[in-house]
């Protein structure tokens, strides 16, 4: 509920204040408060169509707001749109937008939210990609049926294997918990184990060199590089007979 | 036993007073002044022996009772008795630390060891520890040579650098007196090397009277046995000496160190056997057996601490808890794919593969008993063949480094897991340079090296353990492998179903998890010992 109106709220604020005079039609919403939306100021879709799309659009907002905009006059473009309308729509709440300029024949999608996460960006451009060629057979309807039954599709995959998600994650847990805990123990039960002594601790020892000598063999000497008299020698070499 | 003169109430042998004590009237008597038993020589005394029907350990007396279990295999049976002469040792160490000094000890280290079972603590267990004089062959070695060194020193003034070649010579002078090896193969080296030191200045002759309410094993290893090792315990020894030596602080001994130990001149001046004092208690479980001792004199505690898997496992599920609340906030801001779950499973499948792989390294190596050179000789008299001359270890004072090496790996492989999670949550904070760095592709590397690593090292030790006949080390590995290769064969061929995935991390999953048990279970192997079968009168074969 609490969603419901503020989305109501900022509904009648941009319609008073900004410049996005959109003739917007909430035409579903749930009772988590999340909006199916359709924007259509130049009628393009049939009613037919509009209340088909309707139905595409219900069972995905189980999991945010959707809203679907055919028109002409955005401001910058339909690709740029979709970030637009949800930001000023919904804020961060879940949200899918796609839009069409049925004149200019592009297409945009984006998403807000868990439906960001649950449809990834590279699957959905795909899609859209796919959808996109629609548009210039003028099959508006068409082309937002197929996005919306491919959106719902990932969705409902996603929920089927929710449940198998969330057993992987507990796996993954338990068995970080369990190489943990084999350290723990591990480094527990080092601390008690007595490490090996030395064998000669307690020892009684007694070592000595006697009558030690040492005697000098030979030595040799170098000149120490950078010295005076290296570099007295270095001039000797280059002014001898040796170097002419 | 021994008989007061006074009242002839029986002698015991008193811990505190460190003298013969009569229970009766309380007199005191020089352990000393007591002759060994009739019939007996000299170089023999005369005592009780006990033989365990289940494991044929034998331990001897000069009481004419013992409780009724086996200190070497724990099990609880009456034991045989029968009078013998046995070798009379030449010194012996007496008990300095009573049952209660030893009592408080072992406590005191269990009492920090939480994930040691209940029963290693419980009153009844602590109550079973027996004071045992253990055998240790003592020696004396003495080393006289004449040394000639070479080395060299290095002078620099102003002008010159001078290298100034020199010959050293004298006389090398060198004792050590009191090396103790222990002469049972009944106790291992390392357990008896833990329970070093002994204070050899507090020895005594050795008289019958002192085993008075003690037990006592009698040496079943010839002194020779470890002169090998004496010697190249006092060479490496003297060797460090002789670098060291005050007179060559300004040189470099050139002079390599096996040319110095042969002019050392090390002989074995003295052997002699001794009685040295361990409180012994034995804990059984099924075919394993956990011992704890505790050195009688210095109250030194060496005790196997296997792990109470119950405990384990309660700990692994209260620490999954928070472990799984992590994940799930990651995991609602950065989704975990299935192919991501694989591979986090992947990359932890390696590191569980190589702890493992680890730990049966080092069973095989310990029931090949290449540590325990008592064990070998008495298995390899057993066998009637010959003691083959082994050649001079290296230090056996050296720690292990499997285990830092085992953990090593393991950082580096939970640092990079680590890493590609966290990467992108602090993205927006860190430099901008952190984004240029390819992590899709670090991590990829990262998997498939995971990935690798776990296939060769469950082939290896599947191969290792159908070599050595190691039937019962042969499931894990196998198990291993197969999901492994499972697990691989999803993030290859990429199949379009997301549940595909799962089920592969989940086979994998269940198989870590099945590792991650049987790791325990190995752990406690490594950590206690097989239930001994003594090769002597005696022993049915069912310990």
């Amino acid at each position: 509920m609490r969603k419901g109106f503020l989305a109501t709220a900022i509904c009648m604020w941009m319609l008073l204040l900004l410049p996005l005079q959109v003739h917007a039609t909430t035409v579903y919403e749930n009772e988590n408060g999340y909006q199916a939306i359709i924007v259509d100021e130049d009628k393009v879709l049939s009613e037919l169509q509009t209340s088909k799309l309707t139905d595409k659009m219900k069972p995905i907002t189980e999991y945010g707001n959707v809203a679907v905009i055919i028109k002409t006059d955005y401001e910058y473009s339909a690709y740029t749109y979709p970030q637009e309308y949800i930001i000023e729509q919904w804020g961060n709440e879940s949200a899918i937008a796609l839009a069409i300029d049925w004149k200019e024949k592009e297409f945009g999608y984006d998403s807000e939210g868990a439906l960001r996460r649950y449809i990834s960006d590279d699957k959905a451009n795909t899609w859209r990609y796919e959808e996109e060629k629609y548009l210039d057979t003028d099959d508006y309807y068409i082309c937002l049926a197929g996005m919306l039954e491919k959106i719902y599709g990932a969705l409902e995959e996603k929920q089927n294997t929710g449940s198998l998600s969330d057993i992987g994650l507990m796996v993954v847990s338990l068995i970080i918990a369990m190489l943990v805990m084999y350290f723990v123990v591990n480094r527990s039960m080092k601390k008690h184990v007595i490490v090996e002594t030395d064998w000669l601790e307690g020892v009684t020892a007694e070592q000595d060199i006697l009558d030690f000598h040492e005697h000098l063999l030979h030595e040799t000497k170098k000149l120490v590089p950078g010295s005076s008299k290296y570099q007295e020698s270095v001039d000797d070499f280059f002014k001898g007979d040796n170097y002419n | 036993m021994y008989q007061c003169p006074n009242c002839n109430g029986n002698l015991k042998f008193n811990i505190k007073r460190q003298r013969m004590l009569c229970e009766h009237c309380n007199s005191t008597f020089n352990p000393n002044q007591f002759g060994d038993g009739e019939g007996a020589k000299q170089s023999e005394i005369e005592v009780t022996v006990f033989t365990c029907p289940q494991c044929a350990g034998e331990l001897f007396t000069t009481d004419n009772e013992m409780a009724g279990f086996c200190t070497f295999c724990g099990s609880t049976t009456v034991m045989e008795s029968r009078i013998a002469n046995e070798k009379r040792p030449d010194y012996i160490i007496p008990f300095q630390q009573t049952k209660d000094d030893c009592k408080e000890a072992y406590l005191k280290l269990m009492k920090n060891a939480f994930f040691v079972p209940k029963a290693l603590k419980s009153p009844e267990y602590i109550e079973g520890f027996r004071g045992i004089y253990m055998p240790y062959w003592i020696y004396d070695v003495k080393q006289e040579g004449e040394l000639n060194l070479s080395g060299k020193c290095t002078t620099v003034d102003e002008d010159y650098l001078t290298i100034s070649h020199y010959k050293f010579d004298g006389k090398l002078s060198s004792k050590y007196e009191g090396i103790a090896y222990d002469g049972s193969s009944a106790l291992s080296d390392t357990l008896s090397r833990k329970l070093m030191p002994y204070k050899m200045n507090s020895v005594r002759e050795f008289s019958p009277a002192y085993l008075s309410g003690f037990y006592a094993e009698a040496a079943d290893l010839e002194a020779d046995v470890y002169e090998e090792d004496v010697k190249a315990l006092t060479d490496k020894r003297t060797g460090e000496y002789v670098k060291n030596y005050y007179g060559f602080d300004s040189y470099t001994i050139d002079t390599k160190d096996d040319a110095i130990v042969e002019q050392l001149g090390t002989t074995i001046a003295k052997k002699s056997q001794a009685m040295l004092p361990i409180w012994f208690v034995s804990y059984r479980n099924k075919d394993w057996v956990a011992y704890a001792t505790v050195n009688g004199q210095t109250g030194k505690v060496v005790a196997d601490l296997p792990v109470d898997l119950k405990k384990y496992l309660l700990c692994v599920i209260l620490l999954a808890v928070p472990i799984y609340t992590v994940l799930s906030l990651i995991e609602s801001v950065h989704t975990i794919t299935p192919v991501f779950l694989i591979q986090i499973i992947l990359v932890l499948s390696a590191m569980v593969a190589l702890l493992y792989d680890a730990k049966v390294k080092q069973i095989v190596k310990r029931e090949k008993l290449a540590d325990d050179k008592g064990a070998i000789v008495a298995k390899q008299r057993q066998e009637n063949t010959k003691v083959k001359k082994r050649k001079k270890k290296k230090s056996r004072l050296k720690r292990r480094k499997t285990w830092a090496i085992e953990t090593i790996i393991t950082g580096i492989i939970l640092a990079g897991c680590f890493l590609y999670i966290l990467a992108p949550v602090i993205e927006e904070e860190v430099l901008p340079l952190l984004e240029e760095l390819p992590y899709q592709q670090m991590w990829e590397v990262l998997v498939l090296f995971a990935g690798a690593l776990t296939v060769i090292v469950s082939l290896v030790s599947l191969i290792r353990s159908i070599g050595l006949k190691l039937w019962r080390f042969l499931p894990t590995p196998f198990f291993g492998l197969f999901a492994a290769l499972v697990a691989i064969g999803m993030i290859v061929l990429q199949p379009v179903l997301n549940v595909s995935y799962y089920i592969g991390a989940l086979l994998l999953g269940c198989v870590l998890i099945y590792t991650m048990i049987d790791l325990i279970k190995r752990y406690n192997i490594f950590a206690t010992r097989r239930l001994p079968q003594f090769e002597r009168r005696g022993g049915d074969g069912n310990a």
